[in-house]
């Protein structure tokens, strides 16, 4: 169970569902918060992040359309590991995620997002919004 | 299936991480070390911090304002 990121200021309040997760390619190493987005079909991290972690980025340009609009994205892969412990409290498996997108500037979305491909072919997820929590099931 | 649970990292206070909407937060041991608008920098910053430890922060960003409910 993961418990929404949760915020207050000036007298208002609002949670996330924002999941800690641990990205890896070689031996570079980033736990961050990814957003879970199930509106988004694959997952998209900042340049910044492709460059601390030195990611193979395919150059090639392309078009990621959006509710927000079309966003000018890279492609790569990356290892990723919820930063979470199973009911025996053994942590998560790390799995590769062939494809992810790398937005052109740091600041074209939010927040790094964590899309339904290939995510939540591994994962279950439930969300219990008005608690406040969601729940990964990792798949076998 | 096995359920999953959050591993060891505590999140800084609700109030502690309203005071930082937009910005990019490194957070180590539930509290806040680092924060800004340039997440390289504060990456950076925190690692510094966390070196002697030889631990991680880790960083995310604090919604905008605008993206949240009122």
């Amino acid at each position: 169970m993961v418990g929404y990121t949760k915020l207050a200021w000036e007298g208002h309040s609002d949670k996330i569902p924002m999941l800690p997760v641990i990205l890896s390619w070689g031996d570079r190493t980033l736990k961050t918060k990814m957003l879970l987005d199930t509106g988004a079909g694959v997952s998209f991290i900042p340049p910044w992040m492709a460059k601390e972690l030195r990611l193979d980025i395919d150059r090639s340009d392309r078009v990621a359309p959006g509710a927000g609009g079309n966003l000018r994205v890279q492609s790569s892969k990356v290892n990723i590991r919820p930063a979470v412990l199973d009911t025996k409290r053994r942590p998560a498996r790390s799995r590769l995620m062939e494809f992810v997108l790398i937005t052109a500037d740091d600041d074209s979305l939010p927040f790094p997002m964590l899309g339904r491909h290939p995510f939540f072919n591994w994962y279950n997820v439930e969300i219990r919004e008005k608690d406040g929590v969601f729940i990964l099931k990792q798949r076998k | 299936m096995a359920r999953l649970k959050m591993l060891e990292d505590k999140d800084p206070s609700p109030d502690e991480l309203g005071k930082h909407l937009g910005e990019w937060v490194a957070v180590y041991g539930g509290k806040i070390i680092a924060h800004g608008m340039n997440p390289t920098l504060v990456l950076g910053e925190a690692t510094k911090q966390t070196a002697p430890a030889n631990a991680q922060p880790m960083i995310y960003r604090v919604p905008e304002r605008k993206l949240l409910l009122y």
